[in-house]
């Protein structure tokens, strides 16, 4: 209800005012946090359900959880649950968060809770004239630091959470999320590697380790380092290593230490150096700095506009950020590319031999991939991309093959069109396609001057093309989004039958795009988001720390090809590079990746959610530079290619040889251990078994449905 | 960037394709008509605020595509909706039909409390007609949601249309509101506090 109110409270948390014996916690050190902390995440709808004595007051009292980092007097990480009276939690909201969304994730609770990363920079108390009533909230805060508890269960059923102390593995503090949502809290705990997962699985309870500060930053870091740069080096059982890490690194045979030899103890407690809740757009820039876009984790404390009074051990803790940056850019500085001259009548008839098959096809498709085609030429030659016309065949052939297409094509639209009012009306699968046929005609391309105007005999042609269609497909029959893809075709080709296979064509390129079920698109969401996750991780990050990362707004750009996002002629521009299939299949899921990394500082320096995300992205129609696009994607494609430590499941989607199969056998070892946890950051070594294809493909949907609760409730 | 508004509902426009949601919103939110409108693919949402009671209402209100085949993706996002509206065509029997199927939709994958609204559109084709506005009351009754018959082309009861499912949502919202904050206590809260940024927190407003 009064969100934004709690939201602003948990922003300026001022530290320092609360007496010694309210602090709930054992605090080993007497340095007590200071000035603002910085929330990472926080829950709504948390009732506290045990704490030690000084709390008593407040059991069973509503309040919010949160995760605060504070910076001074050292950088440190506190879980802080303190009441809201004013948080009200509505009666029904457990009914409402019960909605099955997709049936087969059910059994997920999904409620109106929230728990997400801000990015967020620490505003001083005392900025809003709430300042007495804070005071009130503050003293009952209840606040233990990350580095004392030693692990969190989660169960009742994802409704109760409780969290376990270092010291005697007693039970700290235990927490009821009315909304049953404390499985969101943990994921994003989980997310910025504060805790891990742990196998212990009593009476039916998820059970976490917690990750002191040292381990937090250096999962994440493990998260993000390759496989080249882990082999052929020693794995040093080091004492800073946790036993849980140590265990999982313990089974990669030749894991060790990155080369500049940093000892463990020159470690320093508070290495948890500004790593998780850093400006993204600083962020970025460092990473540009480097001169690649492959950094998840980099940043230093520069970022957080810190440098002005550094010590000496601030400037070493920099040099040692500086070089775990090195560690994880793995990606090689991205190239420019330029487009090439678009592939012209002199050349193509070069191309031509004299029985009319054309030599080279390789090549033909390379320039059509770098320029396009000349206009003039584009009739033609889109023939043979749409694998109507074959390279190989010799004029006569073609002559051959069109006529025998021709009648193909006139049988099958006599199908339809000696289809009787009664057999129209005995067959609802029919008259369905139709009639939805027959509503999209009449609203594609209308704006083109080739479909504009009424009773324009071209409509005509579109209407039974897709006809024909319907009968050379029934089971895909027709699906919106065809006549967008048809029109340029028909408009290009002209003649019904040449427009109908060249149509064709296309259709077996993106027949997944119509599944009944999505899956394909859904897959294909899964692949940009992975492809993002490498290529610009700033982005990615914060897209998942906004539970954006479903890319569910590339939704439209998939489906018909970017055709309502550019005019005409940059619609055939893209396709026809798009058809030659060059440089790889799966090269229009980097238009969407170019499209994105362009777009990277509009969204983040206008901290866009999932729903402006989405907006912005539709509105980008018409303003989409289609040069730039082609020339950053292939970019992206190269600097991707040129990466030798690139994961295998990158390399399968730009069509890249694998990495030799020692490699992954290397690794079986550590699968054995971890095959359920794929948060290890270690499966991008080796391809996707089905199993966690689908894991990932649940996880995207999770991400998906977070992103409604968070932003459409 | 940041506007101040009391509150924020999310609605959804939902029914079989072609039946002029597109245009709905369209008249609603630019207040005009374009006759050479595309089909919608996937879900686009336009933005209008509006004053009731002297209270800002911000409507953030949800385009879907009307295809069977893309609801695994448009139902996703029925679940945060909190006033929906049913449009069929008063010249497609058809659309008419299917409002019953959409009615399942919601019941299936939308809050069960979300207000509804069925719109028969196009009624300025009276010629063409061929679902009587008398079929569209009675079946509004059957599910005891309200009706109008809508024209996005000559602009009829669009604005009136929208208007009474914000004030519907209004009622509820603050129905609920006084029933979970009784004015007595010492923490009710005013409304200047529930305004908010541009952003998910606004969903204050709508527990």
């Amino acid at each position: 209800m009064n969100t934004s109110v709690r939201y602003e409270r948990c922003q300026q948390i001022q530290l320092g005012v609360l007496p010694e014996s309210q602090v709930g916690v054992t605090m080993p050190d007497p340095d007590m946090p200071q000035g603002t902390g910085n929330v990472l995440c926080t829950h709504d709808g948390v009732l506290l359900k045990k704490a030690i004595a000084e709390h008593i007051a407040e059991l069973n009292t509503s309040g919010s959880l949160s995760l605060v980092e504070y910076t001074l007097p050292r950088r440190r990480l506190y879980l802080e649950w303190q009441p809201n009276d004013s948080i009200m939690v509505a009666n029904d909201s457990q009914d409402q968060g019960d909605w099955a969304l997709v049936d087969r994730i059910s059994g997920r609770t999904r409620t109106s809770s929230e728990c997400n990363a801000f990015n967020t920079k620490p505003v001083e108390l005392g900025s809003n004239g709430n300042g007495g009533g804070l005071m009130a909230t503050r003293a009952r805060i209840m606040r233990a630091l990350m580095d004392d508890l030693a692990a969190v269960e989660v169960g009742n059923r994802g409704q109760t959470i409780r969290f376990l102390r270092k010291s005697d593995s007693g039970v700290h503090c235990e927490f009821f999320f009315h909304n049953g949502n404390a499985e969101l809290f943990l994921r994003s705990m989980r997310q910025q590697h504060f805790i891990e997962s742990s196998e212990t699985s009593r009476n039916g309870s998820e059970e976490y380790a917690i990750l002191n500060t040292e381990n937090q930053k250096l999962k994440k870091t493990f998260t993000e380092l390759d496989i080249d740069e882990i082999k052929a080096r020693q794995l040093p059982r080091e004492s800073w290593l946790p036993h849980k890490l140590v265990s999982i690194f313990g089974t990669i045979p030749d894991y060790v230490q990155p080369s500049f030899q940093r000892s463990p103890k020159s470690r320093p407690n508070s290495l948890v150096h500004g790593d998780r809740q850093t400006s993204p757009d600083q962020h970025y820039q460092i990473i540009k700095m480097s001169g690649s876009t492959n950094s998840a984790c980099s940043s230093n404390s520069h970022s957080r506009g810190e440098s002005a009074d550094k010590s000496p051990a601030d400037a070493e803790l920099d040099n040692l950020n500086a070089q775990d940056e090195k560690i994880v850019n793995n990606l090689p500085a991205r190239q420019s590319v330029h487009r090439g001259q678009a592939l012209n009548e002199k050349q193509w008839l070069e191309f031509r031999m004299d029985d009319g098959r054309i030599s080279d096809s390789m090549r033909v498709k390379e320039l059509i991939f770098r320029g396009g085609i000349v206009p003039s030429l584009r009739a033609e030659v889109w023939k043979y991309l749409l694998n109507y016309n074959q390279w190989s065949d010799t004029e006569q052939e073609r002559i051959e093959r069109r006529k025998q297409k021709s009648v193909e094509y006139y049988t099958m639209k006599a199908q339809w069109l000696s289809m009787t009012k009664t057999q129209e009306s005995n067959f609802s699968g029919y008259r369905d396609r139709k009639c939805q046929i027959e509503k999209d005609v009449k609203r594609t391309d209308r704006s083109q001057e080739f479909y504009a105007g009424e009773n324009n005999p071209n409509l005509e042609l579109l209407q039974g093309i897709l006809m024909t269609y319907v009968m050379y497909n029934f089971d895909l029959g027709y699906v919106q989004g065809m006549s967008d893809l048809l029109a340029p075709i028909l408009e290009n080709q002209v003649n019904e039958v040449d427009a109908f296979w060249c149509f064709v064509g296309f259709m077996d390129m993106v027949l997944g795009n119509f599944d009944m079920d999505q899956a394909d698109m859904k897959t294909q969401f899964a692949l940009i988001r992975r492809l993002l996750e490498v290529a610009n991780a700033p982005l990615f990050n914060y897209l998942c720390s906004h539970d954006s990362d479903n890319m569910y707004f590339c939704f439209r750009w998939l489906l018909v090809w970017y055709k309502r996002e550019l005019d005409n002629d940059d619609v055939l521009r893209l396709w026809e590079c798009l058809w030659t299939r060059l440089p790889c299949a799966n090269f229009h899921l980097l238009i969407s990746v170019a499209i994105l990394d362009q777009e990277t500082n509009v969204i983040i320096d206008r901290k866009y959610e999932f729903t402006e995300i989405l907006k912005h992205v539709n509105e980008l129609t018409g303003a989409i530079d289609l040069k730039c696009t082609l020339e950053t994607a292939e970019a992206i494609y190269l600097q991707l290619k040129a990466s030798e430590a690139l994961p295998n499941d990158i390399r399968h989607i730009i069509g890249q040889p694998l990495l030799p199969p020692a490699a992954s056998e290397e690794r079986n070892g550590s699968e054995n251990d971890e095959t359920t946890n794929s948060d290890d950051g270690f499966d991008e070594l080796r391809e996707l078994t089905p199993e966690e294809k689908r894991r990932n493909q649940m996880l995207l949907e999770e991400a998906y449905e977070r992103s409604l609760i968070l932003h459409h409730i | 960037m940041a506007k101040t508004y009391d509150y924020l509902f999310k609605l959804l426009l939902i029914g079989d394709s072609g039946v002029g949601k597109t245009c709905i919103l369209f008249r609603f939110s630019e207040d005009a008509f374009n006759t050479t409108f595309i089909s919608t693919i996937g879900i686009d949402f336009k933005i209008r605020t509006i004053e009731l009671d002297n209270k800002k209402i911000k409507l953030q209100i949800w385009d879907t595509a009307g295809q069977e085949r893309f609801r695994t993706i448009t139902t996703a996002y029925y679940r945060g909706a909190m006033g929906i509206m049913l449009v069929y065509d008063i010249t497609q029997e058809k659309s008419f039909e299917n409002i019953k199927n959409w009615i399942r939709n919601i019941e299936e994958n939308a809050a069960a409390d979300v207000e509804k609204m069925l719109l028969g559109n196009k009624c300025e084709l009276n010629d063409k007609r061929q679902v009587s506005k008398e079929r569209g009351e009675q079946l509004a009754v059957e599910y005891g949601i309200k009706f109008m018959e809508t024209s996005a082309k000559a602009s009829i009861n669009v604005e009136e249309a929208f208007l009474t499912l914000a004030s519907d949502i209004k009622a509820k919202t603050e129905k609920r509101m006084e029933a979970n904050n009784p004015p007595k206590g010492g923490h009710q809260l005013k409304l200047t506090e529930i305004r908010t940024k541009d952003s998910w927190l606004s969903r204050c407003s709508l527990l």
